[in-house]
């Protein structure tokens, strides 16, 4: 870092549902010396306590108290050269203070903090915001989508950090498309941080579609609109029983496994934004249980009505392209979890049945997994066990 | 009532009129192949938006049929009538 930069610390995503945080404690006093990569604060999210890493070392202006809710992007801190040299650079950014953002934090009955961030943003009272209870930030989002309203033009975008500068040479064979939404930015961020502390290899394994396809057709023909995602929750929760691992995460050489087999699944809102819902239990539902609850939680994702209590606390991640004809999909593991489980869309597959040559249909499954937890001939043993439950079922 | 039904089958399946046209009260899901688990998620906010209803998350699973569309939507109408 220069030594006489000023860097704003905005609030990252610890997990790709969380919109916002509860600051919990700070490391660091205000006025005191952060140290770059070592923990400015600890903050609370829908799943857990974790650390907000200093991004550089320097002197630490605080700009939000314990307890507050901050959102995912929020400016939270400072850090530079000096207290005065902070609070000189604060003074200037367009009558802006200290005291102003820690009431920017302040979170007023009727909208979440998110919520309130992206409306400040374009000029919004989040009172206007139509909203079923609490205006959150998906709410804010459709209204300016209704209204095709732009960010109103105000202060010039910040200089790009060091590393994504363009460079020169691409000048002239690129061209500036703008940034990409905040949901996309944080989903990229949340991603590359969690890839980051992961080893991850992959298993990849053919299975038959043949029980699974009768089994939709039976529910097809008694009105049941369901897709494979049934059955691979309960295939991923046969691998877990089989794989323990599977449902556990590694934090530095601390292990940790979750207590309940609880499986997110990849679902897009009407608006192309991801998510991913959880069914709670899974080990202990039968399919049509599985079928009808994820029907609710896909409509509600939607329609864009998820509440952060459907999206908490998973052990494994599924992710399906079941409508693109693609055979082999590679999932990215959501924050502390070990492992996800992806499947491609519905092939068929020449082999011989009874010396005859039969087309089989067939879907590959790809489980992703952390090579510092469990090694190949584990992965390998959980997936032969997931792909034995998504052939065995029957109604 | 089922020409509203159809449109919305139309519009979120993405039938050309032939198909519409053939569309009646005894179709099921399975007649109609780009009826998907993911398709159907379109079709519930067209029957919603044509219909002015609303449909619980929990209840559009077992929607697959043009009959069990239209004894949802009849019961609600009739609901919202007698209000």
């Amino acid at each position: 870092m220069n030594e006489d930069a000023i860097i704003a610390v905005r609030m990252p995503q610890p997990n790709v549902n969380d919109e916002e945080v509860t600051l919990v404690n700070w490391c660091v006093v205000d006025g005191g010396q952060a140290v770059e990569g070592q923990p400015l604060c600890e903050v609370e999210t829908s799943k857990s306590v974790g650390e907000v890493p200093a991004p550089a070392s320097g002197v630490v202006r605080q700009t939000a108290r314990v307890g507050d809710i901050v959102a995912v992007g929020q400016i939270f801190a400072y850090v530079g050269p000096s207290i005065e040299a902070i609070d000189e650079y604060i003074s200037s950014q367009e009558g802006w203070s200290p005291d102003d953002e820690v009431q920017q934090t302040r979170e007023p009955p009727g909208a979440t903090a998110g919520a309130i961030e992206l409306a400040r943003r374009y000029g919004i009272d989040p009172a206007n915001v139509p909203a079923t209870g609490k205006v959150r930030r998906s709410d804010v989002e459709r209204f300016i989508a209704r209204r095709g309203l732009t960010q109103p033009a105000g202060k010039p975008a910040a200089a790009p950090a060091p590393g994504n500068r363009l460079p020169p040479a691409l000048a002239d064979r690129v061209r500036d498309e703008g940034e990409l939404s905040d949901h996309q930015s944080a989903i990229a961020e949340h991603l590359a941080r969690t890839q980051a502390r992961l080893v991850v290899a992959h298993a990849v394994m053919d299975a038959s579609m043949e029980a699974a396809t009768r089994w939709m057709n039976t529910k097809r023909q008694a009105g049941v609109i369901t897709g494979p995602m049934p059955i691979l929750l309960h295939a991923a929760a046969a691998a877990i029983c089989s794989q323990p691992k599977l449902a556990s995460f590694r934090l530095g050489r601390r292990v940790y496994r979750y207590r309940s087999i609880d499986i997110a699944y990849a679902a897009r809102s009407s608006d192309g934004r991801l998510f991913t819902p959880v069914i709670r239990s899974v080990d202990n539902r039968g399919l049509d249980e599985l079928a009808s609850e994820c029907g609710r939680l896909s409509m509600a994702v939607f329609r864009g009505q998820l509440e952060p209590a459907d999206m908490s606390g998973s052990c494994l991640t599924i992710s399906a392209l079941s409508e693109h004809p693609v055979r082999l999909h590679v999932g990215l593991q959501n924050a502390y979890q070990s492992a996800i489980l992806t499947a491609g869309a519905v092939h068929d597959e020449l082999t011989l049945v009874d010396g005859k040559p039969a087309a089989i249909p067939t879907i590959t499954l790809t489980l992703s997994y952390d090579h510092g937890l469990m090694d190949g001939w584990e992965a390998a043993a959980a997936l032969e066990a997931a792909r034995a439950a998504f052939e065995a079922i029957h109604d | 009532m089922i020409d509203g039904v159809r449109e919305c089958l139309a519009r979120a399946l993405q039938l050309d009129a032939a198909v519409v046209s053939q569309i009646s009260e005894a179709t099921t899901a399975p007649d109609l192949p780009g009826w998907t688990s993911v398709a159907h998620l379109s079709l519930v906010l067209e029957l919603e938006k044509t219909f002015g209803v609303t449909f619980a998350n929990d209840e559009i699973v077992s929607m697959g049929s043009v009959a069990a569309i239209l004894e949802r939507l009849r019961a609600k109408t009739a609901t919202m009538n007698d209000e």
